[in-house]
Order: C-alpha cells, then sequence, then structure tokens
C-alpha cells in the first residue's frame, strides 16, 4: 500500500508539471462532485460518458443529470464525428496509470471511444490505483494483453493537455487535443 | 563562389535567424540534459536504445515480413515501395479509388522525403499539414528549418501574417489569436477530410502496431477521423516487440525535447470501426525502402538507420545554427541528414557536408551513440572522390608541413606574417584569409630541445609523449613544460618517431591519408604500450585522434589497446598522483575553454583541478556548442572557413569579454587562436601555466602568441 501511495503521488506531480490535474474520490458522489466543478468552472454544458468502470454508472449519470448537465451517450450516436465535436466534456476511464511519466492508459477498439478522449476541450479521466505502474517498461504485458484483444485496436498513451511550442518556442496548452486533463484517482 | 558559400554569406548576415534558431537549439539542449539526469542510468538507456536499433537493422528483411505479415493480419493492406515513386503511386491510387478530395497529414519527415505532398496536389487533392509548425511551413511554402522544430525561425509576426493571407481576415500577432484561429479552421479540416496521412515513430513487428508520437494531438485527429488511414513508414522503423517500442517512446522525447514522453503516444493496431461506417474504414501502410537496404548492406552507412531522428545531434552543431536547416540540409538538415541526403538523395544533394567542421560534439549527443562525424568522413570521401580536393583543403592539410617551413625560417616567417601585403597575396596563392592571425613560430623546435635533453633513464613509471605540431613548431616551451612535470614526478618519457595527429585529413574526407598515419602512429605507440607505457598528449585533438579515429579507421585490437593506454597529459598527472609540488600560487581569474574533442573524453575535469589548485579561479565559459574555429576550417578564406568559423565564435568571445576574466585557459590550439583572437584576451595553455608554478616563477606566463597583421 506504500508503495502504492508514492507512485500515486509521483503521478500526481509529474501529471501536474505537465499541465494536468489530479483528483482525489473515495466514492461516487465525490466524483459527480469533483465532474460537476470542473464542468461549470470550463463552462462545459454537453457531457459524454465513455463506459465507465465505476461500481454503480447508472447512480453518477443520474446524479450528473440532476446538476442539469446534458448528457450524451456514446452508445446512441448516429454521426459521432459532429456529435462528438460539438461535446464540451468528457469522461472515460484510464485502464492504467505510469507514474514516472505522468501518463494515463486508455484503450479503445472503436473510433467514437478515442474521438472522446480526443475532440472535447476538457477531458476528465477515472483511474483506480489498483491499475499503476512505476515506468512505461513496466506497462509491456499490459499493452500486448490489450492489442491481443482485438485486432483493431489503439492503446492511447496520454501525459498531460494537448501542447505546442512551434511558435517562437512558446508553451501553449490546448492545441487539437484537449485543453485540460483532469485525473481522478479512484481509492 | 559557388552557391553554398553564396548561402553561407547570406545566411552570416541573417542574424535573426540565428538568434531564433539559436534558442530552439538551446532549448532542446538544456531539455535533453534536464530529463537525462532523471534517468536511472542515462548511458545504460543510451546503451540499449542503440542495442535495439543495431540488433533491429542486422534483421531488417525479417522484420519487414514480420511486419507486414502481422499487420495484414489486423485487416491492413500493406504495400512495400522500393523508392518514393512507387509510394507516391501507390497513394495516389488509393485516394482515386476513395473518390477523395481532401487530405489532412500529421508531421512525417518520410513523407517530406518523398516529397509527397507536390504530387497529390498536383493530381488535384487538397492536401492540409496539421502539425502547427508544418502547416506555418506548408503555407509560407518553405522546408522544414529542423527535424523537430520546423518553424523555429518564424517570429509570432511572421505567423500571423501567414495565417491572416490565408484566411483573408486579421489575425493579431499574439498567440491566443493565432491559436483560436488555427483550432477552428484546422478542425473543420479534419472533420472534412476523406484521408488522413501520418508516418510512424515506430513500427512494432511482433503485432504490426504503429506507435504515431505528438504533442499537439492532431496525429490521434488524423488517424481517427478520416475513413482512410495510410501510414508511410521507412524500414528501419520497425523494431521486434512492444518491449523495444517503450524503450523508443522515451528515447525519442528526451533526446528531442526533454519530455519523458511526447504528450499522446498511440499504439494503433489495425482500423478500429467508427459507428455507422463499418467495413469502409481502411488503413494502407505503406512501407518504404528508398535506398534504406543499400545502406544497410553498406557496413559505415548501416549505421545511419540506427538515427531515431529526435534532432539532437542538430541542436549542438555549431554551422548549423548560423547556417540553418535550409542551408545546412536538402530535405534531411543537420549533422545527420548528411548521410541520409547523400543515401537517399543522391551525392550532389549532400554538398553541404562541406558546412561540418569535425568537432565531433553531434556524436557526443547521439542517443544512439551514431559515429556522425565518421559518417559525414565518409561523405565528403565520397564526394572527394567524384570531384576532387579543393586547393585550399589541400594546403591546409599540409599545415603541419608548413609549420615545419614557418619554424625554420623564424623569425623572418613571423616579420612577413604580419605584412598585409604578404598576407594578400598568401590568401590569393593558398586561400589561408589574411584576416586570420596565426600563431608565431619558434625558431627552435621542441625536437631541437629534446636532442640536447638528458633524459630521466629508468623508472617504474612509463610515458612516451606525442608531440603534434604545436608544442613542436609554435609554442616548443609546452612541449618542455610536459618533459619537466614528468620528470619531476619521477617518470621516465620518450619521444617516439611520429606524424602529426592527421585530424585535418578527417575533416576534409582524405580517409586513406588518416588510416596510414593513424597505422604508423599506433605501430609506433604499440610496442611501447606492450612494455608498460603511458602515451599522453598536450593537444586533446591528437588523444582524440588515438582513441576515436584511429580505432575507428584501423578496428584493431592494437589500435584499441593504444587507445586505451593514451591520456591527456593534465588527467595523467591527476589520475596517477603525480600532481607537482607546487612552489607558488597565483591569484588571478582564468576562463576555461574546454575544446570539443576535449569534451567527449574529460570535460576538462583534471584541468580544472589542476588549476584552481595552483590558486587560480577557474571558471568554464561555454556557450554550449563549439568556439569555430574547427580545427584548419577557421584558416581558410570566405564564408566557407574564416568568416563563418568567426560568426559561430561570436557568442562565446562575447561570454568571454564580459566576463571579467585576466586571461583564458584552452589546451587545444586552434582553439587558442581563435579565441585569442576574437577575445583581445591573452590565452594560456595549462600546462605551461602548471610547470611554471612547480617551478616557482613568481608571474605566471602570459603573453600573447598571434602575429597581428599591419
Amino acid at each position: 500500500m506504500s508503495t502504492a501511495l508514492t507512485l500515486a503521488q509521483m503521478f500526481t506531480r509529474e501529471l501536474e508539471a505537465l499541465g494536468g490535474k489530479v483528483h482525489e474520490a473515495s466514492s461516487t458522489s465525490d466524483i459527480v462532485k469533483i465532474i460537476a466543478e470542473i464542468a461549470v468552472r470550463s463552462g462545459s454544458k454537453r457531457i459524454i460518458t465513455s463506459r465507465l468502470t465505476v461500481d454503480n454508472e447508472e447512480q453518477l449519470l443520474t446524479e450528473l443529470r440532476k446538476e442539469g448537465f446534458e448528457l450524451v451517450q456514446l452508445d446512441n450516436l448516429t454521426q459521432p464525428r459532429a456529435e462528438l465535436a460539438s461535446v464540451d466534456l468528457a469522461v472515460t476511464c484510464a485502464d492504467m496509470i505510469i507514474a514516472s511519466t505522468g501518463t494515463i492508459v486508455i484503450t479503445t477498439y472503436q473510433d467514437e471511444h478515442r474521438l472522446a478522449t480526443c475532440l472535447p476541450r476538457v477531458h476528465i479521466a477515472i483511474a483506480h490505483l489498483t491499475e499503476i505502474v512505476s515506468d512505461p517498461q513496466d506497462a509491456n504485458n499490459h499493452v500486448r494483453k490489450q492489442l491481443a484483444k482485438d485486432p483493431h485496436c489503439a492503446v492511447s498513451f496520454i501525459s498531460g493537455p494537448s501542447r505546442t511550442a512551434d511558435i517562437e518556442m512558446k508553451l501553449i496548452l490546448g492545441v487539437h487535443g484537449p485543453h485540460e486533463l483532469h485525473v481522478i484517482l479512484k481509492r | 563562389m559557388n552557391e553554398l558559400e553564396n548561402q553561407i554569406a547570406s545566411q552570416i548576415k541573417n542574424k535573426t535567424q540565428r538568434q531564433s534558431l539559436g534558442a530552439a537549439m538551446r532549448r532542446g539542449r538544456d531539455g535533453r540534459t534536464a530529463a537525462l539526469s532523471t534517468l536511472k542510468d542515462p548511458e545504460e538507456f543510451r546503451r540499449n536504445t542503440r542495442k535495439i536499433k543495431e540488433q533491429a537493422i542486422t534483421k531488417i528483411d525479417q522484420l519487414v515480413d514480420e511486419f507486414s505479415l502481422n499487420a495484414a493480419k489486423t485487416g491492413a493492406r500493406v504495400f512495400l515501395a522500393t523508392d518514393g515513386t512507387s509510394a507516391i503511386k501507390y497513394i495516389a491510387e488509393v485516394a482515386k479509388a476513395n473518390n477523395a478530395k481532401l487530405i489532412v497529414k500529421s508531421k512525417s519527415q518520410t513523407t517530406e522525403e518523398i516529397e509527397l505532398n507536390h504530387p497529390l496536389e498536383k493530381l488535384g487533392y487538397q492536401v492540409v499539414e496539421t502539425d502547427l509548425g508544418e502547416r506555418i511551413i506548408q503555407l509560407a511554402q518553405e522546408k522544414p528549418i529542423h527535424l523537430v522544430f520546423p518553424a523555429s525561425h518564424k517570429t509570432v509576426e511572421q505567423v500571423s501574417n501567414i495565417f491572416s493571407k490565408e484566411s483573408g481576415i486579421n489575425i493579431r500577432p499574439q498567440y491566443d489569436a493565432i491559436m483560436e484561429y488555427v483550432r477552428g479552421s484546422l478542425r473543420s479540416s479534419f472533420l472534412a477530410a476523406d484521408i488522413g496521412v501520418t508516418g510512424a515513430n515506430i513500427a512494432i513487428a511482433e503485432t504490426g502496431t504503429l506507435v504515431i508520437e505528438t504533442n499537439e494531438g492532431n496525429a490521434r485527429l488524423v488517424t481517427s477521423l478520416p475513413r482512410v488511414h495510410i501510414a508511410l513508414v521507412g524500414i528501419e522503423k520497425i523494431v521486434p516487440t512492444i518491449e523495444d517500442a517503450l524503450q523508443m517512446i522515451q528515447a525519442h522525447p528526451i533526446s528531442a525535447s526533454g519530455q519523458k514522453l511526447t504528450t499522446y503516444v498511440s499504439f494503433i493496431s489495425g482500423r478500429s470501426p467508427l459507428k455507422g461506417e463499418g467495413s469502409l474504414r481502411q488503413l494502407h501502410i505503406v512501407i518504404l525502402d528508398n535506398g534504406r537496404s543499400k545502406m544497410q548492406q553498406d557496413e559505415d552507412f548501416r549505421e545511419a538507420l540506427y538515427c531515431i531522428r529526435c534532432g539532437a545531434c542538430m541542436n549542438i552543431c555549431p554551422t548549423y545554427e548560423v547556417a540553418g536547416g535550409h542551408v545546412f540540409g536538402y530535405i534531411y538538415p543537420g549533422p545527420i541528414g548528411i548521410p541520409w541526403t547523400a543515401n537517399v538523395h543522391g551525392f550532389d544533394k549532400s554538398q553541404y557536408a562541406q558546412l561540418c567542421i569535425a568537432c565531433g560534439l553531434c556524436r557526443e549527443m547521439c542517443p544512439a551513440d551514431i559515429d556522425i562525424p565518421y559518417l559525414i568522413a565518409r561523405v565528403k570521401q565520397l564526394n572527394k572522390e567524384e570531384r576532387g580536393q579543393s586547393h585550399v583543403n589541400k594546403i591546409v592539410m599540409r599545415s603541419d608541413e608548413l609549420a615545419k617551413i614557418a619554424s625554420a625560417a623564424a623569425p623572418f616567417s613571423n616579420w612577413i606574417l604580419r605584412r598585409s601585403s604578404f598576407r594578400y597575396l598568401m590568401e590569393k596563392l593558398t586561400g589561408l584569409d589574411r584576416n586570420r592571425q596565426l600563431p608565431t613560430f619558434s625558431r627552435n623546435s621542441f625536437y631541437d630541445w629534446w636532442k640536447k635533453h638528458k633524459s630521466v633513464t629508468t623508472s617504474t613509471r612509463n610515458v612516451a609523449y606525442f608531440v603534434d605540431v604545436y608544442a613542436n613548431y609554435n609554442r616548443p616551451d609546452i612541449g618542455v613544460a610536459t618533459i619537466e612535470l614528468l620528470e619531476k614526478a619521477g617518470v621516465r618519457v620518450v619521444v617516439p618517431d611520429q606524424k602529426p595527429s592527421g585530424m585535418p585529413y578527417f575533416s576534409y574526407g582524405e580517409l586513406d591519408k588518416v588510416r596510414s598515419i593513424a597505422k604508423f602512429n599506433v605501430d609506433r605507440m604499440l610496442p611501447l604500450v606492450k612494455e608498460g607505457f603511458e602515451v599522453v598528449a598536450t593537444e586533446p585533438t591528437a588523444t582524440y585522434c588515438f582513441k576515436e579515429i584511429y580505432t575507428r579507421l584501423l578496428n584493431t585490437e592494437d589500435s584499441r589497446l593504444v587507445a586505451n593506454h593514451t591520456h591527456e597529459l593534465l588527467d595523467y598527472l591527476r589520475t596517477e598522483g603525480l600532481t607537482p609540488e607546487i612552489s607558488c600560487v597565483y591569484s588571478a581569474k582564468a576562463g576555461l575553454h574546454i575544446s570539443c574533442h576535449q569534451r567527449a573524453m574529460s570535460m576538462a575535469q583534471s584541468t580544472i583541478n589542476l588549476m584552481s589548485a595552483i590558486g587560480l579561479k577557474v571558471t568554464v565559459i561555454e556557450t554550449g556548442t563549439c568556439c569555430g574555429m574547427g580545427g584548419t576550417f577557421g584558416l581558410k578564406t570566405g564564408a566557407l572557413g574564416y568568416e563563418l568559423s568567426r560568426e559561430v565564435g561570436e557568442p562565446l568571445f562575447d561570454l568571454f569579454k564580459n566576463a571579467n576574466v585576466n586571461f583564458g585557459l584552452s589546451e587545444s590550439s586552434v582553439c587558442m587562436m581563435q579565441l585569442e583572437q576574437g577575445t583581445g584576451l591573452p590565452f594560456e595553455h595549462p600546462v605551461a601555466i602548471l610547470a611554471a608554478a612547480a617551478r616557482g616563477d613568481t608571474e605566471y606566463p602570459q603573453r600573447t602568441h598571434l602575429v597581428t597583421v599591419g
């Protein structure tokens, strides 16, 4: 447990150095509260969720609706490109996190799930502290297992918000991908 | 003047570009240093990176087959393109078959290599680069100036003008305004695109997976939104396993920008479905050879395929900083670009190899430890065989012989070198720049002194001194100081038969000549080393030749044995505990310049230690790159010599001038020439000062050693 805590601290330090933000939650209502706060602050109205591996996904969605947000169901999209492009905030789950690089790992087998982590301005990923490794090398078995599940697969390593320094080497956060990356660490 | 010389002459005046490119390079260097320091064992990390590339390139054919087979299993259509033309043809056919109109691209140097955009545009397709830097370059109709920072020479004003022109609206020259426009305009392109074209940073053979790294997130959109994804992958990008790929995704950003990982790393297997499109979605993987197999079969150029495209070598290249990637490059810029250009675009396109001054810093930076200076020397050699060696190069390569004559004719030679009319005539006849101040020649050489010197004849410690040119003909006192210091410590010194190091021949690609010099010197030192002698030199470049260049060219156990027993003098004295008794201390401030070749060996730790021990307050003064003289390069007249070398050196001259030091220190003879002239400060060799302190001279030697003209 103490190792896990240290890794979580390392993860937090690294991701926040890259401009990401780490939150901690121990219950569904914690998660709802965090999401709602971020959504309000960022002026997000349309929220999409993508296969949340939390104990009570339905309760979470209901509570978010109660907060007044418009929830878009990934599995009900008819024109995924346009619909996803109009979403303000996405909530997804990371299947693993890497502490020393501040990285979340998200595997998708359908591109609307991947696009949910690409197109909205704000991305919130829920991660479980049981799935934490120290270094990128330690993700080898996980990547191999995920790639083997389905021939069509994308494993995305995400370390911070989208960034560029292409004009005068000035660091700018938020280019084509999300401007904000939040990770909720679930104990 | 030839074309390259004209281009350099104009780049020397282009101070704005140098400043912005220099800032980008510095950022790359500093970031890399910081990131490396967070690794548990940076050297092991470097060895691992090299090992992965070495092993992959050795079995490249097998990996191409394995990758193709496994990629096909994921549903990807794999096409093996022997050259750029066949790759372009295939991609155009895919575009046609899919009735495409708009093609979006994420940054790919390999598509630049085959110049993919232009033929696609000619066929009527709209091609949009989506990496911000690449988009700026595309709209400006230029080529990237840097492998990793393609638009680093553009100011925010220039960028806003470029996008204002594209959009027809006035975009303010502010980052936020530009970004808001770029996001919006490119988002429309992403959503409307029929085809996404990418490269791949890595391809994994065991799973047939592509790995693509971007910071902006554009590659994720390019590979997910369009119905068709085409990836162009050089065969050298394939690694065997996922574990190898995990090493490479760290090696890339650490060396390129100092990030631990690129913001987005996508492992893409096959084409993931998108709701409503089912089987319409396609992935085409074009595996490109384009000269790579031939490189793989060449025992020298094979090493260039270990390149991981991080751009670190161009972040430290002194002449690249002034020349920029448009001049110091064809499509592949910078040091590693030279062997790549020569092999994939042809030797006629690699004339910019002349801009390499053989400082060797690129090799120190390379995350795969590629012997880039040697590969460049090979390109120079092949160019020379095709076109012949220039007159001035032939002259400067024999500078040791000229020094011998000038020494024999001293002091007359020093007198006449002061005459501007003589220097003018000499420039016309030889190509040695009249403005380059030359060192004073000594009538009495070190060898003259040595012949009369009564040596210590027996000792348990034995050293062979490698004198080289400067300590013989210009500064015999350095040679004498060496003997004094060693003999005072009870060491027996011999000066075996030897030839000057041959570095100038290496600089101009005369590798056969260097090889014969290497053989001569190694053959002379070998029996001594086998008897227990250590070889020492006072010229860092000479030690570097034994350690790096002779071993590479001879590739024998004997050359490696001699190299392992060759040392910089001060390093030898300190590590063997032979530091002299100091009879007096000097309280003065000295600025130390560590020569590039010395950096590769010791970082001058012993020099700093010993100079501090005699009371000097030593500050290392560095710009992070070379002083610009590049051995004999700075002797040559014009933009491809003296003028470029001065321009490279200016920032270092300024640092010295503002450092408030009494004098400068350097162990390299050519660095001293360059810096003494550039800074106006006296420069001294640390060995001469250490010997003075050991001797009890109340004043440290502080002379100028150059002949001033006029």
